[in-house]
């Protein structure tokens, strides 16, 4: 019981039956909000990520719960490591160097509990770009993807919505129009999983069962004002509480997001102007772990315009726009503050169109200044050609991006726990140049072909030179300056006729790190390292009312820090003086782990009735339980009555899985 | 219907779950070098334990059979001497019949060759004699008043790091044991720590008496501690990053350091 109990925290039953539909990356597109949806214009980029409108009806994914973040990572050239990190590695860059947006402003990632749970909720965010190359010139301040993230803000009903209701959490989601081509859509997510880990821990004393508890409230907003004229607004509110050890060890983090848009677009010209606020804050007070007492907060204010205007004949478009950025980092250990700030002002021109024929373009310049612990000013140039004769598209692009501030990991793994860190002094901030170069094919009526090669280079890449968070820890001092490369191929197929759907994808990917503090300045492979990544789904719809997915995915193993040795330290703690085991870490990162590979199986059957319609999911996580390590243990083995081995013991987080999962819309 | 398919499911999870395996170490890394470490108590015997690390993939043995040269300087030079010392409960390897006196020196240093050559060299201060003002139990509760001034020399304002243990007998044995390292921020006492002391019932016999020590250390001392403590959890732990040791002695890990230690013994039951 507790077991399952555990399991059920883990892996909440969370449903969602919204649609979602990809945006081309490729092609100006301009949407006028009398459109019931955007117009797809131009070829599919496999530069952005493709997300079609069954896409996510067509993977399986754990407990039926669909997430754009998790579909986006079955793409080719994007990883995740484990089921504790909820993060996506593109192109060997790490997690958090993507930045994702709404309505074109940045938003925090609300990061729940292991990478299980769902994100962004695609019943508001419906619609998704992948950037992994090519960047547009506004983007820039991460190094590796950017994610547009856009509402589903169509005028298809009066009123759409959703209840679910699961083991460990319920969710209710509304779209509304009203008078003159306004839409509000909300979606509200609610745990109670926590009610029943508090009575089970009451039962059993002995019983130490982690209460978790999560919420969030997403929303998003279209209000037209004239022929020319529309407003957006957008929130994000995510609420997360830890209690470990009966309680001992409190744990609380909380994200927000919100922005608010006036655009105008014309036949000519479109002007954006807007307004953003993030912030995260998470907090945390222990006596029995290392790590004390620590709060700490982020608080982002992004102001901004862009103006696009097409010329000549128009097929080519400019644009330029700029930005201001003020931060605030508010961080205190054991009573000690360490807080920082800084604004970020960011100018950007673009240019993009057709050259001649076939052939089109799209460069650009991004210029920002970063004024904080140092001032730099940084030029980013981009350039993308384009040539797509018949069915193919062939492509090369260029991008340099700069970021300003890098991300400490409170615990082993990424966590939402973690703490953001500026600049500091003397370190300039990290860049990175990359070179992508590919085709895609649409060969017959049902087929499709990618391949890619990707080489991305980074300068003043950053890290820390400790992972030791105590009473003693000053974080300013800790972050470091390195190097680092990636690069891969990627190919991608994919079959869409009829029922049939099939899509196959192989990354072969390289990526190291080198620090002059790490590992006495040699290079090390960084846990995102993932070598090899193949994905393989097929779905099938047998009959109008059914849908039977398959996802097999394979991913070489992580690198991850073994001790190199033990040796036997005097407890001095301890009155009688006993002899401990002290396990020496000198390098990181210094084991591959196993490679992880598993099947999930997914079968919806959706049952209209009246005005609504149910939709039950079943399935398998994991369907061959295969054992693909999420942590690992040493373990203290007795040999030949004198000697002693420590033996890493694998520990499984996820084996097979089955669910069921219900879902009602009108 | 409901009720089958919950139990079905439940079987299905229960069958499924992985008590884990063993995983294959090889090609670990360099040598992970020597470990030395001394504690200079005073009006105790100077003794070192000296050994080579032993790799992660290889049997775990003690080897104290190394032959270094070893010398610490107190006040005057001496050697200490190859063989194994046991004090009860720890062995040592290297050992002087010379008790440190804290009042000789204001710092002790060490200076050693290993057996292949490489030189290995520490020093460390000499905290302030820690002190106990009261210890008492009122109602469950252990308080430790202590003035983190205490012994220390005029204008001097080290930093205050100490050990709290709190080690509790009944029925002939050993019942509790706490402990508790801590830096001291209160620039002058009195200060108390506190200390709940667990039921008979959670113990499991009635407590004849606590003893409870405090020890001051040197900044490089404590800083050695928390990362053993680290280093230790990280393995317990998964979610705990793994750091590694912190030490001050060059050309091999471990720690050179001092401590001073005051104790007191309280009955709770007499015969």
């Amino acid at each position: 019981m507790r077991y399952l109990l555990m399991l059920a925290l883990a892996l909440p039953l969370a449903r969602t039956q919204a649609q979602t539909q990809a945006q081309q990356a490729d092609s100006v597109i301009y949407a006028t909000h009398e459109a019931a949806e955007v117009q797809i214009a131009g070829r599919r980029s496999a530069a952005a990520g493709i997300a079609t409108r069954s896409a996510l009806e067509r993977i399986p994914t754990l407990l039926g719960e669909k997430d754009v973040m998790k579909y986006l990572a079955t793409l080719p050239g994007v990883a995740t490591t484990s089921a504790l990190d909820a993060g996506l590695y593109v192109r060997g860059g790490a997690s958090d160097e993507n930045t994702c947006f709404v309505n074109g402003s940045p938003v925090v990632s609300p990061e729940h509990l292991t990478g299980i749970l769902s994100t962004f909720d695609p019943f508001v965010l419906g619609r998704s770009v992948l950037y992994k190359s090519g960047f547009p010139a506004r983007y820039n301040g991460s190094l590796a993807a950017y994610v547009d993230l856009q509402p589903t803000l169509e005028r298809d009903s009066l009123c759409r919505g959703e209840a679910d209701l699961g083991l460990l959490s319920s969710a209710l989601r509304l779209r509304v129009s009203g008078r003159g081509g306004t839409v509000l859509a909300v979606s509200a997510r609610l745990s109670y999983l926590q009610l029943l880990t508090r009575l089970y821990n009451r039962i059993d004393e002995e019983s130490d069962i982690p209460d978790y508890s999560f919420g969030d409230v997403t929303a998003a907003l279209r209000v037209p004002l004239g022929p020319h004229w529309s407003f957006d607004a957008f929130g994000l509110y995510s609420a997360d509480r830890l209690r470990i050890d009966r309680g001992a060890f409190p744990l609380r983090w909380q994200t927000a997001s919100g922005n608010v848009r006036f655009s105008r677009r014309t036949g000519e010209s479109r002007l954006s102007l807007r307004a953003a606020f993030r912030g995260r804050h998470s907090e945390g007070d222990s006596e029995q772990q290392v790590t004390t007492d620590y709060d700490n907060a982020e608080r982002f204010a992004t102001a901004g315009a862009e103006y696009g205007h097409r010329i000549g004949t128009g097929s080519w478009e400019l644009s330029a726009g700029a930005e201001f950025e003020y931060a605030a980092f508010r961080t205190r250990f054991n009573g000690r503050r360490e807080d920082a700030e800084y604004g970020l002002w960011s100018g950007w021109l673009s240019a993009r169109g057709r050259i001649a024929g076939e052939l089109h373009a799209e460069g650009g310049l991004n210029l920002q200044h970063y004024d904080g612990d140092g001032r730099y000013t940084r030029c980013a140039p981009r350039l993308r050609l384009r040539y797509s004769p018949g069915r193919w598209n062939i492509w090369a692009d260029y991008a340099r991006t700069a970021q300003y501030t890098a991300v400490l990991s409170v615990m082993n793994s990424r966590s939402p726990l973690d703490i953001l860190r500026p600049l500091e002094a003397g370190l300039p901030p990290a860049e990175c140049d990359q070179i992508s170069v590919g085709a895609d094919v649409e060969a017959g009526r049902a087929w499709y072909l990618y391949a890619a090669l990707f080489y991305r280079k980074m300068y003043h890449a950053k890290d820390f030179g400790s992972r030791m968070l105590s009473a003693e820890t000053e974080l300013t001092g800790l972050l470091i300056d390195g190097s680092g490369e990636a690069r891969g191929v990627e190919f991608d197929l994919m079959y869409d006729r009829g029922p049939w759907y099939f899509r196959a994808n192989y990354t072969l990917s390289d990526s190291w790190r080198r620090f002059d503090a790490v590992n006495e300045g040699r290079r090390f492979r960084p846990p995102f390292d993932i070598r090899h990544n193949v994905k393989a789904n097929l779905s099938w719809k047998p009959a109008e009312r059914w849908t039977l997915a398959f996802m097999w995915s394979y991913q070489s193993g992580t690198y991850t820090t073994f001790p190199v040795g033990v040796a036997v330290a005097h407890d001095i703690h301890n009155p009688q003086n006993d002899p401990v085991f002290v396990p020496v870490y000198r390098e990181r990162y210094n084991f591959r782990m196993p490679a992880t590979h598993r099947l999930d199986v997914d079968v919806a059957y959706t049952r209209p009735w009246q005005r609504l319609a149910l939709t039950v999911h079943a399935g398998v996580y994991n369907a061959y339980n295969r054992a693909n390590a999420s942590y690992v243990q040493f373990r203290a083995e007795s040999r030949d009555t004198y000697y002693t081995r420590f033996v890493p013991r694998a520990r499984v987080l996820l084996p097979v899985i089955p669910y069921l999962s219900l879902s009602l819309t009108w | 219907m409901v009720k089958r398919l919950t139990i079905l499911w439940a079987a299905l999870l229960a069958a499924g779950c992985h008590k884990g395996y063993d995983l294959d170490l090889r090609h670990m890394g360099a040598d992970a070098g020597y470990f030395v470490e001394c504690y200079c108590v005073p009006d105790e015997l100077f003794c070192l334990t000296a050994t080579r690390i032993a790799p992660i993939d290889q049997d775990q043995y003690l080897d104290y059979s190394l032959e270094f040269e070893t010398w610490i300087t107190a006040g005057e030079e001496f050697r200490l001497l190859h063989s194994l010392y046991h004090d009860g409960s720890y062995i040592y390897n290297y050992a002087s019949s010379r008790r440190f006196d804290p009042a000789a020196a204001d710092s002790v240093r060490l200076r050693m060759t290993a057996p292949d050559g490489t030189l290995i060299a520490a020093s460390t201060a000499i905290p302030p004699q820690a002190e106990l003002d009261d210890v008492r139990i009122e109602a469950g509760r252990l308080t430790a008043a202590y003035r983190p001034e205490a012994n220390e020399a005029e204008g001097r304002s080290p930093e205050r790091c100490f050990i709290l243990s709190v080690t509790g007998w009944g029925d002939g044995g050993r019942v509790l044991s706490d402990d508790r390292l801590f830096r001291e921020y209160t620039e002058s006492g009195p200060v108390s720590q506190h200390y709940d002391i667990p039921s008979e019932a959670r113990l499991g016999a009635p407590l004849d008496s606590v003893a409870v020590e405090l020890k001051r250390l040197t900044r490089e001392g404590y800083l050695y501690q928390l990362s053993v403590k680290e280093a230790q959890a990280a393995n317990r732990d998964p979610l705990i990053p793994p750091t590694p040791l912190h030490g001050n002695i060059r050309g091999a890990l471990g720690i050179f350091t001092s401590y001073t230690c005051d104790r007191r013994v309280l009955r709770l039951r007499t015969e």
